[in-house]
């Protein structure tokens, strides 16, 4: 049991975070699932609206009492309290992106820390962002082709930042770099991350998070590649 | 051209990067027998900045120009210029590579264009930037350090603490300098009460100096954006800097030095006032036989060398007198030669 918030953009990436039951103080459920839409703006101006200053704690308590229902959301500091109501919506239909680890074709599980450095220093005058997976040398290839010209990096499969390598064939794919970018802020908070490809080329981003407590959760991204691969930059 | 770069002076090379960044738009990176030579120059052309690394600052360096004259004696060597922008972006975070990069390779690749930065880092990763080049003509200011009556050495801490003191969109500063005191003051112009301006004077002891020559009382004024980039510079690497300069309307050179391994040199423009219009523009006539610029009464100007009509010509004689001088937009006057 626990918690789990989809996001998507056009139709091309969804992210989740999975937000498990252990790490609330209480967690009562009546019903089996309950899914909602809810203003993600709004929702996170509320959760922040103490500043989410480091250091203060903010409790919180949450409550939604069923279909066509607000969600009440009860925050405390410091003696201080506030009730907020958040309307709720029709869910939409979520996107499957049938991605299965039956077809996966490559995968590598790696520390975040070069990867983070990687991600925020991506040459965002660059429209793409290219995966290059392959049990052969370079391995493992980030690259971006921008006005300035191409950057690629490179992580071999021998560094000790990767904690698992299986690569089966040699794969390059594209994908948007404005619906990656976002991706960087679960990376900033992550430990490790599992990257995925499967054989339609979809990409599968999985962040490992460990809060203070040491408790795990765990942010993912689906995202399709860019079709028009032909008409990109050489690389 | 290949050159490698070893760990420890990564930082310098991008704070070097960093600080031209600052002046100008373009990087122009030529290398040379003596060194790689880095230079700007900013878009009032008033500003010019040179950073030149001798081969013992690396690791591996290689010119290229063996191969060329191997290949093709005809040749020139390769100087090309790139996007200040898309150096930078290799350069981004100084903390992280100052932390991470163990060694930078630098090559020309002539088959695709490129001008190619490897970063090799911890942990095995290897970071390529392929950056697009023109190739384009060498960039060069005339301008004499060993001449000027007037050399102050300071440490980039001391005139960093007294640059702070003024406001950060400040234009320009006049240096005031006597045998007895030293001041920095910001310099108001154009404004329609100078009354209702803050002034801000900072003086300060020749003994705060390490070397303080006044050879004649004088006062120059000059930009403080490209002076606040190079003195972020040596502060950086807590480096003196030299100040070497004549009197109004002559160029004022900033220097680096680190024994051998490389040298940098920020040239500004400083501003003519009248008094001194008059006699600096004989001076110059005679000095550097530059064509006058047409309105203006002194005679400095910019020029562009044209690429030497006889290939293989040294390319360290840079002085074409006759092509086409720019006339300076501003009434600040430096004369160049590229």
């Amino acid at each position: 049991m626990g918690f789990k918030v989809t996001v998507e953009d056009s139709k091309c990436v969804q992210a989740n975070a999975f937000i498990q039951e252990a790490l609330f103080h209480e967690f009562v459920m009546k019903e089996d699932q309950i899914t909602f839409k809810i203003n993600l703006t709004v929702l996170l101006e509320c959760l922040t609206i103490f500043g989410g200053t480091p250091g203060e704690s903010t409790s919180l308590k949450m409550c939604y009492a069923g279909y066509g229902c607000p969600l009440i959301l009860v925050l405390e500091e410091d003696g201080v309290l506030t009730d907020c109501s958040i309307k709720t919506l029709e869910p939409d239909e979520i996107l499957d992106f049938n991605f299965c680890s039956t077809n996966v074709i490559n995968k590598i599980i790696m520390k975040s820390e070069c990867l983070k450095e990687a991600f925020s220093e991506l040459d965002m005058s660059s429209d793409i962002l290219q995966f290059l997976m392959s049990p052969d040398s370079p391995h493992f290839r980030l690259s971006t082709f921008g006005n300035a010209g191409s950057t690629h990096s490179d992580f071999p499969k021998e560094s000790d930042m990767m904690e698992s390598f299986q690569c089966t064939q040699t794969q390059t794919n594209r994908y948007k770099i404005s619906l990656l970018k976002p991706s960087v802020k679960a990376l900033a908070l992550s430990t490790r991350v599992s990257i995925r490809t499967d054989n339609r080329g979809f990409l599968s981003l999985q962040f490992m998070i460990k809060n203070e407590d040491g408790q795990v959760c765990f942010v993912e991204f689906y995202c399709a590649p860019d079709e028009d691969v032909d008409e990109g930059p050489e690389p | 051209m290949k050159c490698v770069i070893p760990g420890i002076n990564i930082k310098v090379f991008g704070r070097a990067i960093h600080a031209l960044s600052k002046i100008g738009d373009e990087i122009y990176v030529e290398p040379l027998e003596h060194g790689l030579a880095l230079r700007t120059v900013n878009s009032s052309r008033s500003a010019y900045g040179c950073f030149m690394f001798s081969p013992t600052f690396f690791q591996h360096y290689d010119d290229g120009s063996g191969q060329i004259r191997s290949e093709d004696s005809e040749q020139d060597a390769i100087r090309c210029k790139v996007a200040m922008k898309s150096c930078l972006t290799v350069f981004k975070s100084m903390s992280t590579i100052e932390k991470t990069v163990e060694r930078c390779k630098i090559k020309l690749n002539m088959d695709e264009s490129r001008l190619v930065f490897q970063l090799h880092c911890k942990h095995g990763i290897v970071k390529t930037h392929n950056l697009a080049f023109i190739e384009c003509e060498t960039l060069q200011a005339v301008f004499s350090k060993d001449m000027s009556p007037n050399q102050l050495t300071a440490q980039a801490k001391l005139l960093s603490d007294a640059v702070v003191n003024f406001q950060s969109n400040q234009e320009e500063i006049t240096l005031m300098i006597s045998p007895e005191k030293i001041s920095l003051k910001n310099y108001v112009d154009d404004e329609p009460d100078p009354n209702k301006v803050v002034h801000t004077v900072v003086h300060l002891a020749p003994e705060e100096f390490d070397n303080c020559q006044v050879g004649v009382d004088t006062d120059i004024t000059f930009c403080l954006k490209e002076l606040r980039a190079i003195l972020g510079f040596a502060e950086a690497l807590s480096m003196p800097l030299n100040i070497h300069f004549e009197s109004a309307g002559r160029p004022v050179v900033f220097g680096i030095n680190s024994d051998t391994a490389f040298e940098a040199n920020l040239v500004l423009a400083t501003l003519a006032d009248a008094q001194t219009q008059a006699s600096s523009s004989q001076q110059q006539s005679t000095s550097v036989r530059a064509k006058p610029s047409q309105k203006s009464k002194t005679t400095n100007g910019i020029r562009r060398q044209q690429k030497s009509s006889e290939k293989g010509d040294n390319q360290t004689t840079l002085v074409d007198r006759t092509d086409r001088s720019v006339p300076f937009v501003s009434e600040i006057y430096l004369f160049f030669f590229f």
